[in-house]
């Protein structure tokens, strides 16, 4: 596939990526170069994940942003377990803080599928063909991450649904 | 869902970003090599892996590949030769935001020699401080990375030890955080608590601790390492040298844990979207050669795991606080490495040979499990 049509869904791309960084870091210079960085993985590999492009950008500007933030705040696991004091349950900061920690006490393919399905709004066959996988075990995935995150997000406004298309 | 997190005037590109974009992304696509023939890579991984997944081969496509100046050409190698890779643990992440960064020190250096005729896999640590004299470079081992990249880590390293290197690969610190989580098998036996109190690192004494990758990588790096002993906590006296033993001693336990590995096709999914997030590899290793050597790896079994001591003596010279220099033994060890003899020097037990001595010298404080 040319990259014309890089060119034309340059900015489709851009959103997902953006919104999905964003979403984990609220900081619009990070959440932009995490777009950027992501954009120009695609178009390097272009040919080969023009197919899937959407999901694809989607997951790795979550992944690279989960990257800047852990580098902001060191310990994301022992946050989530024990978040400390200064958290506001009804601040959307604190809600990153807890998101970005949440995340990263997940396994990686858990990690994946809750980006991708949550973070990035993707429906399951969107995320099955970028992980390559199947739908079931995409459902099967996201039941065990939930039941993980579930105790970690309880004092936040960060309510997941597993029905969302 | 997440919508109150979203940006109430989100970003949108303009011409600018967008040429920058393309321009990051050219570069990023010349530093990946075409495997010529993507009809013969096809039908290699169908031989070498029997009907690779879509998935695996997806993400296989995706590790980064660099050129490296003095690695062999994988084509000249036959499918049965004696492979020696060089593994470099860099400090400090490769790129940030599209820019190189200066500084990125290799801290751990390793040269594993797989050999498919014996099944053995030989395990060589250079130390990092090991000073290296050669015709580009002069200086600590790790600093040959600063200095010079892969290219100069090559050459130095291929110097000193007289090896001669088939192929890069490279894995950030925070790839080997990941990677130890996923694996989760990573283990060491703990005979004293430990702690690094600038580290956040807290050990208690156990039989056989299985290490999250953020202890891992916090006792690798340790500085300032204090031992409980009688209800008081000593500073570890070992100081340099004890780093390196422990982080030898670690890459040791990582690479036991590794050829001892039961994997599901899954977690082999989830393994191999980890390194092509976190390894950068030289372009002379394609998809299927990478499939095949971590295969082979993975399925090896400590018995099969032949590490090499490295004898190496502390010195401090006027311009270097504190290096090390090739001691007796040290020709001969190379040499045994690179011909797949068995270690002429003795070695402790195996249980016992990588270990941190307590700062009295009474007994080992860590080591590999029994």
């Amino acid at each position: 596939m040319s990259t014309d049509d890089f060119d034309e869904r340059f900015d489709d791309l851009a959103a997902i990526a953006y919104r999905a960084a964003f979403r984990i870091l609220g900081d619009r210079e990070e959440a932009r170069d995490v777009t950027q960085e992501a954009l120009a993985k695609a178009y390097a590999r272009w040919s080969k994940v023009a197919g899937y492009a959407e999901p694809w950008v989607a997951r790795v500007a979550g992944n690279q942003a989960l990257g800047v933030a852990r580098k902001r705040g060191r310990s994301l696991r022992s946050c989530a377990v024990d978040p400390p004091a200064w958290l506001d349950p009804a601040d959307a900061i604190g809600d990153r803080h807890r998101l970005a920690a949440a995340l990263a006490s997940l396994s990686p393919r858990q990690r994946d599928t809750v980006l991708l399905r949550f973070v990035a709004d993707l429906s399951e066959a969107d995320v099955a063909r970028v992980l390559g996988c199947s739908a079931g075990t995409v459902k099967s995935q996201t039941h065990r991450a939930l039941r993980r995150l579930r105790p970690l997000l309880i004092d936040s406004q960060l309510v997941i649904d597993p029905r969302s298309p | 869902m997440f919508s109150h997190l979203d940006d109430a005037n989100p970003f949108r590109p303009d011409v600018g970003f967008r040429a920058a974009t393309v321009r990051r992304g050219r570069r990023l696509r010349r530093r990946r090599r075409i495997v010529a023939g993507a009809s013969a890579v096809g039908c290699s991984l169908a031989v070498v892996a029997g009907a690779l997944s879509l998935s695996l081969d997806r993400q296989l496509d995706e590790v980064d590949r660099i050129e490296v100046a003095g690695v062999v050409d994988s084509h000249d190698a036959g499918l049965n030769d004696p492979t020696v890779f060089l593994v470099a643990g860099i400090d400090g992440p490769r790129t940030d935001n599209g820019i190189e960064i200066a500084g990125a020190m290799a801290d751990v250096i390793l040269l594993l020699r797989a050999d498919p005729s014996t099944g053995r896999l030989s395990v060589l640590s250079i130390p990092r401080d090991l000073m290296v004299e050669g015709s580009s470079y002069t200086g600590r081992a790790n600093g040959a990375f600063q200095e010079g990249g892969a290219d100069g880590l090559v050459a130095a390293v291929e110097e000193a030890t007289g090896v001669g290197i088939d192929h890069y690969v490279e894995i950030g610190f925070e790839g080997f955080v990941e990677l130890a989580d996923a694996a989760d098998h990573l283990a060491v036996r703990i005979e004293a608590p430990l702690r690094d109190v600038g580290s956040g690192l807290a050990l208690r004494p156990a039989e056989c601790h299985r290490l999250t990758g953020t202890e891992a990588l916090a006792l690798a790096r340790s500085r300032h390492l204090e031992v409980e002993q009688d209800g008081r906590w000593v500073s570890d006296s070992t100081s340099d040298l004890g780093r390196i033993t422990r982080q030898q001693m670690m890459v040791q336990a990582a690479l036991a844990s590794l050829v001892d590995l039961e994997l599901s096709s899954e977690d082999v999914s989830s393994l191999t979207g980890l390194l092509a997030e976190h390894a950068t590899v030289d372009a002379g290793l394609s998809d299927a050669e990478l499939f095949k050597w971590g295969r082979w790896l993975i399925s090896r079994g400590e018995d099969n795991l032949t590490p090499y001591p490295v004898p190496v003596e502390d010195v401090r010279t006027a311009e270097w606080s504190m290096v090390l220099v090739p001691a007796e033994g040290w020709d001969q060890t190379m040499s045994d490495f690179d011909n797949g003899a068995a270690p002429s020097i003795d070695t402790a037990s195996d249980a016992d040979r990588h270990v941190v001595a307590s700062p009295d010298g009474a007994g080992p404080v860590i080591g590999l499990c029994r």
